[in-house]
């Protein structure tokens, strides 16, 4: 037993502590009336996920994150019939980035500002309503998001934008334990749906913004013990002195003068940023989990960060029972645009080279590729097209500010992905947003936001977004859908030989997995900016989506979540 | 002791004319209430309480500021306000009443003093902006993304302020400090402000006041 420690404690708080039921009196519970159908969700569900089509057991579906639901009774041909079935409103009407997640019937979805709704998911009725108590300090970028729970055992987990992580108890909605596990007065926030696997919580950070040092933590399901930590910086992160990108582009860097720095200022691990703002692929055979991680500190300025910036945008993998490090690859070596990596990873077969299928890993990244990687050793076998417009790479950030495109949102944002592995495809959501790179060196802030310079939109220039479907084992768009707004929520792939995916303008659509036909849309009435998911229940089949808008994009604001269902 | 200490200093920033005597914007009210008069100030610890009058002297007893650069705090975020006084005290914000005032405060200290104004209502100014400032200030303030942390209708959260219904004349002065870096203690902000004009910042301002 733990007792609960506030931030008015000081800093000795900052150690990571678990506390338990003590608390549970400081929150907000509501409900908890119906429970009866609710059952332990236990390690062979997730392992089968991939194939359940009753449950959405990730907010990814299952752990190679394919976000492929294999549910065909809302199909290509029956789509035109899809009618909400109900509606069910949220206390708070603020940007909305969940993925809601079903078990055996129930629903659990979650908020900005960290609340947390159980549901019936045949009829949207409220089981209970858990209200976080954020501390007074929060800092974090691109709004109060929250992506979703992990369901495991008889409880719910919440990472919180006072970087906390919450178990609930599923049943109830009751707090069981929290655990500290950053300090958010540094810069450390938590968005990301963290997974549950073989007792573990795996978690990351945000705070790439604010010169902290990233990390992906395992935590005790049970207790909220910290199991393991992997940094994504590690305390050597220089690197190899990368002069080119993936694709022979030159970085334009002046590697004396790094060297020269890197003499004088040492290695700048300790606020090198590095977040994790998605949930990691798990590969349960070869006991590895892989991420991406996130843009170096401070975004724009280079001169206070010399070298390679490692792990900074790039795909990781580590081992899942030590956290031990496998391999990586960096797409921008010292990265000065903030074009990082953010969607999370799929796991799937894929070509490689010589035609041969192999173990692969998906990645989109902000620079608008999508990346084929051998699961083996993180190598790159092939990057797409480009989904959109890259011009004058790499221009180096001015103090005036230089364009270049794709502007720092992306392409691909932290939208995830979806994939069709019959057809061979991946969607990706992508969106074209011009900006001016501005830098300027300014000291670490101490947890403030440290740009280093700024972004700004070209207001004069047109911005739009695109979903592209990727041959994956050829690099090749096979077809691109383009929608009048940049794109950013995420993207369900079924059995039924659909895609769906959500746009800036409230506009929710159903298209053809194998041409990009659309079937069926929806006009929601706020942005609809959030992965859609889909369950089946009492043998029928609901798509679900969050209809909240958006922070980042300032896309309308909502609070509902609307299950979709077949008219009779 | 504390206390003589600061007031000392205090009644002689106003006698000097220092920051605080800039332009008069309330009324002629009594500047320091009597500490036992203000509501929830029985919730502070008495030496703390002892400081809400010289705060109110400034900030306003009703939450309207009575000097043009002083800013509402009355209803202002508990994290946006602990930091601001963090920095008035390790120097990365400068000015000489409040480094002074809160030099020998605790970290506790400054939490629940910014948690005191955090409880009391944000007051209405009723300022007006000029014809033209909504369109002008919105497509500023969409091309430097400002609500991405300042949220829908600039009622930030948590560390990031509240914009909407602060003192116009407050804004104007901050902001134009952040872009000379006379206000240094958000390096983010100074760079952004940078890429605006004085007359862009006024318009952003009048927009912002009148919300």
């Amino acid at each position: 037993m733990k007792t609960h420690t506030s931030w008015l404690a000081g800093a000795s708080l900052l150690a990571l502590a678990a506390s338990s039921t003590g608390i549970a009196q400081a929150q907000e519970v509501e409900g908890a009336r119906k429970y009866g159908d609710i059952r332990t969700v236990t390690q062979r569900m997730p392992n089968a996920a991939a194939g359940d089509g009753n449950n959405f057991l990730h907010t990814n579906h299952n752990y190679r994150q394919t976000r492929f639901y294999p549910n065909a009774q809302i199909n290509t041909a029956n789509v035109h019939r899809l009618r909400p079935a109900w509606i069910f409103q949220t206390d708070v009407k603020e940007t909305m980035e969940t993925t809601p997640i079903v078990v055996n019937g129930v629903m659990y979805v979650t908020t900005a500002f960290n609340h947390v709704y159980a549901l019936d998911a045949r009829t949207g009725e409220q089981l209970w309503h858990y209200k976080h108590k954020l501390g007074p300090i929060t800092v974090y970028c691109c709004g109060p998001n929250n992506r979703g729970v992990a369901a495991y055992g008889d409880m719910v987990y919440m990472g919180t934008l006072d970087a906390k992580l919450v178990a609930l108890d599923a049943k109830t909605g009751k707090l069981v334990w929290e655990t500290q596990i950053a300090d958010p007065e540094l810069g450390y926030s938590e968005t990301m749906a963290p997974i549950a696997v073989d007792g573990k919580i795996l978690i990351g950070t945000n705070g790439g913004e604010y010169g902290v040092r990233g990390f992906v933590k395992a935590f005790d399901a049970k207790t909220g013990k910290l199991v393991w930590t992997f940094y994504t910086i590690p305390e050597n992160s220089v690197g190899v002195w990368a002069t080119h990108d993936f694709a022979g582009r030159d970085l334009k860097r002046d590697i004396a003068a790094e060297k020269e720095a890197l003499a004088k200022l040492g290695d700048p691990y300790k606020t090198l940023g590095g977040g994790v703002w998605q949930p990691p692929a798990v590969d349960l055979e070869r006991r590895r989990i892989y991420f991406v991680v996130g843009n170096p500190s401070p975004d724009l300025d280079g001169s206070l960060r010399p070298g390679d910036n490692l792990y900074t945008d790039s795909l990781v993998a580590v081992e899942l029972d030590t956290g031990k490090y496998v391999c990586h690859f960096q797409y921008i070596p010292h990265d000065v645009w903030d074009l990082d990596a953010v969607s999370p990873p799929i796991l799937v077969d894929v070509r490689d080279k010589d035609g041969k299928l192999v173990p692969g890993v998906l990645h989109g990244g902000k620079i608008g590729h999508l990346f084929v990687h051998k699961r083996d050793d993180c190598s790159l076998i092939r990057f797409s097209e480009a989904m959109i417009p890259q011009e004058d790479m790499w221009t180096l950030p001015t103090k005036e500010g230089a364009r270049m495109l794709p502007g720092a949102n992306g392409g691909v944002e932290w939208s995830p992905k979806a994939v069709n592995e019959k057809l061979g495809l991946v969607y990706v959501m992508n969106l074209h947003q011009p900006m001016t790179y501005h830098v300027e060196s300014t000291p670490y802030p101490g947890g403030k936001l440290w740009l280093g310079g700024a972004f700004k939109v070209i207001p004069t220039e047109e911005q739009w977004g695109v979903l592209s479907a990727v041959d994956y084992h050829t690099g090749k768009i096979r077809w691109e859908l383009e929608a009048e707004r940049p794109l950013v929520g995420g993207v369900l792939a079924t059995a039924g030989g659909l895609v769906f995916f959500g746009e800036g303008n409230g506009r929710f659509n159903a298209v053809d997995a194998a041409t990009g036909a659309v079937l069926w849309s929806f006009r929601a009435g706020a942005g609809l900016n959030a992965p859609p998911a889909s369950y089946t229940v009492d043998d029928q089949q609901y798509i679900v989506v969050a209809a909240g808008g958006n922070t980042q994009l300032d896309y309308k604001r909502g609070n509902n979540i609307i299950a979709f269902s077949l008219a009779d | 002791m504390l206390m003589k200490r600061v007031s000392l200093v205090f009644m002689i920033a106003c006698a000097l004319g220092l920051p605080l005597a800039i332009q008069r914007v309330g009324g002629g009210a009594e500047l320091r209430p009597p500490a036992a008069e203000i509501p929830g100030v029985d919730e502070l610890p008495p030496h703390l309480a002892e400081l809400v009058p010289m705060c109110l002297a400034c900030h306003g007893e009703n939450g309207v500021p009575n000097y043009a650069e002083s800013p509402v705090i009355d209803g202002q975020h508990e994290g946006y306000t602990y930091i601001q006084l963090r920095d008035y005290k390790n120097g990365a914000r400068k000015h000489e009443v409040m480094n002074e005032i809160v030099k020998d405060l605790s970290r506790q200290e400054l939490r629940e003093l910014a948690a005191f104004f955090a409880k009391r209502p944000w007051p209405r100014l009723e300022q007006q902006a000029e014809e033209g400032d909504d369109i002008l200030a919105e497509r500023l303030a969409s091309a430097g993304m400002c609500k991405e942390c300042h949220l829908d209708d600039y009622m930030g959260e948590s560390t990031v302020p509240r914009l909407a219904g602060q003192l116009t004349s407050y804004l104007v002065a901050t902001m134009r400090a952040f872009k000379t870096k006379e206000r240094a203690n958000n390096a983010a902000m100074s760079n952004l402000l940078d890429t605006y004009t004085d007359e862009e910042i006024d318009a952003l301002a009048r927009y912002l006041g009148a919300l």
